[in-house]
Parts: structure tokens; C-alpha cells; sequence
């Protein structure tokens, strides 16, 4: 090898070296003065200056509240006046640097378009905003007090607030990005918007949609509007009626619970619980185990990992997938496991029941309907004892080796692949059918 | 004669523009800097690898020819 070639690499193993160590410094000693390297601030001595402003304002005077670097929050304060309370952060090593600096921040809240319009002069100073060096950091905490009752929002806009924002709005729409904290937000009478919220969001919405997207878990209570969510890196929470819920890309557990509206959750890392009354439920790709209740509406499974409890009224449960097997209870409407592992635990009423294996047969098997037929697949290799019964209905079967040892009107105990795994078939107004390899090959080429 | 390919000048090229890249964007406030390197620095011994490879066939194929 020549020696460019071992030069280079030396350099490059030491520069993963220092950035390796400078990595485990940082966490687990601190930046210090790493900052100006790993591009992270607001670190080391900082002082703390408080600014307030009174601005008098019209009953229902909207109100905008723009903030980068600082927690905002918005509440209910005295009528008729907007009271704007502006906490500077100066991170500076001496307290007169900071003190002058401090002063150069400027609250402004300014009438634009009927509305007041409520920041900081914090892009004349942050030249990090623009590509260049600042002169310190500095964060702005912002606690907004509103008129009570006559105060509404046209839209309560946050982006990049440094640490929790805390949010109060009536009869408008919020809009929060860029939060590097936790958000906690409260809204009536309007839509929430949150995007990159790096924290944990607590929303209580109501008469608004929710639409969250790449969020540190979410949790959502409210009514009257739908619930949109993508990217959640945590556990999805949401509690509301009237509204339907939708989770996409959630890595922590799913736990919904609306009405009058379905439910769809799709790539959950952990478990999932769903409940619903009057809509459906749609769980596609879930790690863990889910558990799904509704009524008056169909549940849809699809690759599920875990165990599966599914009780549903007035409806169908439709799934394909299942590694973990699944309890079920029906009624009103078929039941049908298209590809199953693991045991089978189903009730049904006015309901048929089909049941379609991935492989051989290898736990057990227990169906009990009334007013409604069975029909089960069993793949070659199975190794089950049957019992099957059919009151007013009849039993068929055409599975290869199934071996009958007691037979008659309505009955059937029958062992195949010298039995093992328990398979017990009962219903009342309905037939029973067993289906062998040859039979499922025809039906499903 | 063309010159012979030499990986490790590719390598030191597309490393000094990355290193400018991920600088950039750090200073735009785009990215975390320190997190960005020490996530993707093995990458250099990768693509090096890689052209060390290329570079041994393509040396080959001129031996052939």
C-alpha cells in the first residue's frame, strides 16, 4: 500500500475518532465548548430580563403570536387589553454584556390587517438566522394574556420555539412547528396544526380536526372533529367522539377510543386498542398485539404480530395475517380469518364463520355459532382431534386421512395426523364443513 | 497513456465536499453537525472500499487489453 494511501486512512480514522469522542462528551459531559462545533446553543451562563407591554384592544381582535427560540404561551387575562409579558435569556458570561443585549430585544406587537400582531425583533439580532454569527444566544419566553370571552383567533401561529410551548385559543385555528419541547395545546372552534414537535403533545381540541405530523407522541382528547396522524415517535393517545381517527407510522403503542366515526391505524410499533361505537376499525402492519372493539361496522385486520382480541356487533371481522392468533366475538355479520397462526377463540351469532390456516393446523381450533355455517381449511400436516356438531345443519368433509371415530346425525369426532391440537366445531342452524389440501388448492389456486 | 485511477483522490475530494456540505447546513442551522458526522463518517471507508474495487478492475482489464 503506498503511503498516500495509509496517510489517508490515518486521517480518516482520526477524524472518526474526534468525532466519536467529541460525541461522548457531548452526552454525557455536555458541549460546553463543543457548541461552536456540534452547532447546538444556549449553553453555559445565561441571565434572565423581563419585558411587559400592555396593548388596549377591540372585543374579538384576533390575535398572532410569532416566537422562535422560546416557549409561548397563550391564555385567557383581563378584558379589553392584550398584556404581553416577553422573558429575555441572555446567554452571556457577564451580567452587563447580557444586561445590554437584552435591552437591544424588542417585543413588538403591531396591528396588521385588524389583527394584533405579537413577536420579537429577534431577526435584527439572530444573524444565525441568516447564515452569520450572533453576538450571543438569547431565547424569548413569551406569556400572552388575551381578552376572556371576546377575545377569538383568526390563527395562533408558533414555529421554533426552543424549549415547551403552552397554548390557550377559542374560534380559530392553531397552527405549532418546531417545538423542541413538550406542547400542550388547548383549542375550541378550530383546526391544529403541529408539525415536529421533538416533545411529547397533549392536545384537547374540540369542534377542530387535528393534523400532527412527525411528533414525539401525541396524545389528543377532545370532540367533534377528525384526527390525522403521521409519523408519531412515541405512543399514540386519542380519546374524542364524532371524529375519525387516522395513525400512520406510530413506533410506540395505539390506543384510540371515538364514535360515530372509524378508526385507521397503520405501521404501529407496539400494541394497539381500538374502540369505536358505529364505525370501523382498519389495523394494518401492528408489531404487538391489538384489541379491537366496534359495533355497527366492520373490523379489518391485515399482519398483525401479536395476539388479536376482537369484539364487534352488527359487523364483520375481516383479516389476513394474523401470526399470534385471535379471540373473537361477532355478531350480525361473517366472520374470516384468511391466514392464521396460533389459537383460534371465536363466538359467533348470525354469523358465518370461515377460518383459512397459513399452514398446518398447530394450536387449537374453537368455533361456537348460532345461525351460521363453519367452514375450516386444514392444510396437509395438520395434526388435530376434531369435534364438530351441527344442530339443524349437517357436517361435510373431504380432508385426505381424516380418521372418523364417532359419527352420527349432526356429530363428528374425527383425529387426523394422529390429532394433537384441538378442533372443536359447534353451531346451531348451520352446517359444518372441513375442507382438505386438495379441496382449498381448487378453490384458491 | 492515461493517468491511472486513484480512489484515494476521489475519496479526499467527496470528503472535503461533504465536510463543506454538512458545515454549511450546520451553520444555516439545518442540521446538528457533530450528529450528522458521527452518523455518516464510516460512509468514507465505504466508498473508498468501493473504488478501491473498481480501480483493481479496471487495472485488470488494462492488463488484459
Amino acid at each position: 500500500m503506498k503511503g498516500a494511501k495509509i496517510g489517508l486512512l490515518l486521517v480518516i480514522l482520526a477524524f472518526g475518532s474526534t468525532v466519536e469522542t467529541a460525541w461522548r462528551i457531548r452526552n454525557h459531559i455536555g458541549p460546553g465548548a463543543w457548541g461552536w462545533f456540534t452547532g447546538r446553543h444556549f449553553d453555559g451562563p445565561s441571565f434572565t430580563f423581563d419585558a411587559q407591554q400592555t396593548e388596549v384592544v377591540a372585543a374579538s381582535t384576533p390575535v398572532e403570536v410569532e416566537n422562535a427560540f422560546g416557549a409561548v404561551n397563550v391564555s385567557a387575562g383581563a378584558p379589553g387589553e392584550v398584556r404581553i409579558t416577553l422573558r429575555k435569556v441572555v446567554y452571556l458570561g457577564a451580567q452587563d454584556k447580557a444586561r445590554a443585549f437584552a435591552d437591544r430585544i424588542q417585543l413588538q406587537a403591531v396591528r396588521e390587517g385588524g389583527a394584533l400582531r405579537v413577536r420579537t425583533n429577534r431577526a435584527d439580532l439572530d444573524h444565525r438566522l441568516t447564515g452569520g454569527d450572533s453576538e450571543a444566544d438569547f431565547q424569548t419566553h413569551l406569556d400572552v394574556l388575551v381578552p376572556p370571552g371576546t377575545a377569538s383567533f383568526d390563527t395562533v401561529r408558533v414555529e421554533r420555539v426552543a424549549g415547551p410551548a403552552d397554548i390557550e385559543a377559542r374560534h380559530g385555528d392553531v397552527r405549532a412547528t418546531g417545538i423542541k419541547g413538550d406542547l400542550k395545546l388547548t383549542n375550541r372552534h378550530g383546526d391544529v396544526t403541529i408539525e415536529d414537535v421533538e416533545g411529547k403533545a397533549t392536545l384537547d381540541v374540540q369542534h377542530g380536526e387535528v393534523s400532527a405530523t412527525r411528533v414525539g407522541g401525541l396524545v389528543v382528547s377532545g370532540a367533534h372533529g377528525d384526527v390525522t396522524a403521521d409519523a408519531v415517535h412515541g405512543d399514540f393517545d386519542v380519546h374524542t367522539q364524532h371524529g375519525a381517527v387516522r395513525g400512520v407510522d406510530v413506533t410506540g403503542r395505539a390506543s384510540v377510543e371515538t364514535s360515530f366515526q372509524g378508526v385507521t391505524l397503520e405501521k404501529v410499533g407496539g400494541d394497539a386498542r381500538v374502540h369505536t361505537e358505529h364505525g370501523e376499525v382498519s389495523l394494518t402492519d401492528v408489531t404487538g398485539a391489538v384489541d379491537a372493539q366496534a359495533s355497527f361496522d366492520d373490523v379489518s385486520l391485515t399482519r398483525i404480530g401479536g395476539p388479536a382480541t376482537v369484539t364487534v356487533s352488527h359487523g364483520a371481522v375481516r383479516a389476513r395475517g394474523l401470526e399470534k392468533g385471535a379471540r373473537v366475538r361477532a355478531s350480525g355479520d361473517e366472520v374470516v380469518l384468511d391466514g392464521f397462526r396460533g389459537p383460534v377463540d371465536i363466538e359467533a351469532e348470525r354469523a358465518m364463520v370461515r377460518l383459512v390456516p397459513t399452514g398446518a393446523i398447530g394450536a387449537a381450533v374453537k368455533v361456537t355459532a348460532t345461525h351460521g355455517a363453519i367452514e375450516l381449511d386444514v392444510p396437509a400436516g395438520s395434526r388435530i382431534d376434531v369435534q364438530a356438531s351441527a344442530q339443524s345443519g349437517e357436517i361435510t368433509t373431504d380432508v385426505p386421512g381424516l380418521s372418523a371415530t364417532q359419527m352420527g346425525p349432526g356429530k363428528l369426532t374425527a383425529t387426523l395426523g394422529g390429532g394433537g391440537n384441538a378442533v372443536v366445531l359447534s353451531t346451531s342452524h348451520g352446517d359444518v364443513r372441513l375442507r382438505g389440501a386438495a379441496a382449498v388448492a381448487e378453490k384458491t389456486p | 497513456m492515461a493517468r491511472p485511477f486513484k480512489p484515494e483522490v476521489l475519496v479526499l475530494g467527496l470528503s472535503l465536499i461533504a465536510l463543506g456540505v454538512v458545515w454549511l447546513l450546520g451553520n444555516a442551522g439545518q442540521l446538528d453537525r457533530l450528529a450528522t458526522l458521527r452518523a455518516w463518517w464510516p460512509l468514507t471507508l465505504v466508498v473508498w472500499g468501493v473504488l478501491e474495487l473498481v480501480a483493481y478492475a479496471l487495472a485488470r482489464d488494462e492488463r488484459r487489453s
